[in-house]
């Protein structure tokens, strides 16, 4: 079983699906998960739903917007300085202890 | 030699095709280096050290340890090789040595009180990045890109170890949850609540940058 913030993640990612999605879309329709973004329902005026309901949304999207910036900026695979000596490093080491597996 | 080199590596976010054909090559070297050829571990090695060295320089950022520590990570790979099971794939096992291995780093580090965050490793966009500039930018624009992506890096290096780690596996790596589970051993329900918490943090912290109604 999932915790609200558990399913809050899935929403956020799109793993939610079908019926589990629109149960957890009417719970934010209902003002049910408010607590999971008290920051920001405390701004809003009480009982408007759908202005909760549209904070929701919009944390989704930064959340995503986020998740961009943060893959522009560091979703580099970098070699490290050197590559053949590091991995000439690693043999010398492994050939050093001697410790090789055993031939199957 | 350039620090930073354009590398192409398998990682997850590539077709169901490509990684069943990563999988096929691995298992087979693997079995080579279970049998103790080490030029296939050093193929492997080769195919996979920019990943860990990247991920490792992403959480403890410092270029230098990164070096150090991702040699380790595959000296304990090479070890451990005869009690691996191909089961979960061996890039996913090396990511599990890598965590295990960089948080014990940082714990030590933290014991020691001399954890220090390398503002000189190089993570300009433009040196050694897969993510090719999408068109020319202006000067002013550049500005604006670095500066933003100073904060991204501020905010991720202000969270804690394991937010890190999650937002980093997620959003860099492209792990799905099952994969991140099985990276770091833990529950998925843990990894999508430490993902829940850690976006929050992020969103927190740059929230000028995002603000939310």
């Amino acid at each position: 079983m999932n915790t609200d913030e558990q399913l809050m993640t899935r929403w956020i990612d799109g793993d939610l699906k079908g019926d589990e999605l629109r149960a957890f879309e009417e719970r934010l329709d209902s003002g049910e998960l408010d607590c999971l973004h008290e920051d920001v329902v405390g701004h809003l005026v009480p009982g408007d739903l759908a202005a909760s309901r549209a904070s929701f949304d919009q944390e989704r999207l930064v959340t995503l917007e986020i998740g961009d910036q943060i893959r522009e900026t560091l979703a580099r695979v970098r070699e490290p300085r050197d590559p053949e000596g590091f991995n000439r490093g690693i043999l010398e080491r492994i050939r050093a202890e001697g410790d090789f597996p055993e031939a199957s | 030699m350039a620090s930073n080199e354009d590398t192409k590596v398998p990682v997850p976010s590539e077709t169901a095709e490509d990684k069943a054909a990563i999988r096929e090559r691995d298992a087979e070297l693997v079995r080579r280096a279970q049998a103790g050829e080490l030029e296939a571990f050093d193929e492997l090695v080769t195919h996979y050290r920019a990943a860990v060295y990247s991920m490792i320089v992403n959480m403890i950022r410092n270029d230098a340890d990164a070096w150090d520590l991702a040699q380790d990570v595959f000296v304990k790979a090479w070890r451990a090789l005869p009690g691996f099971e191909a089961r979960a794939g061996f890039y996913t096992w090396l990511y599990r040595i890598t965590h295990n291995a960089t948080y014990d780093w940082l714990r030590k580090k933290k014991v020691r009180g001399d954890v220090e965050f390398d503002d000189g490793v190089a993570l300009d966009a433009e040196a050694g990045s897969v993510t090719a500039p999408r068109e020319a930018a202006t000067p002013d624009a550049k500005m604006e890109h670095r500066e933003l992506g100073d904060r991204i890096e501020e905010a991720i290096a202000a969270l804690s170890d394991d937010h890190r780690q999650v937002i980093l596996l997620k959003e860099v790596e492209g792990l799905s949850y099952q994969e991140m589970a099985d990276a770091i051993g833990c529950s998925i329900g843990t990894i999508m609540s430490r993902l829940f918490y850690a976006r929050k943090s992020l969103q927190h912290m740059l929230k000028d940058l995002h603000p939310c109604p």
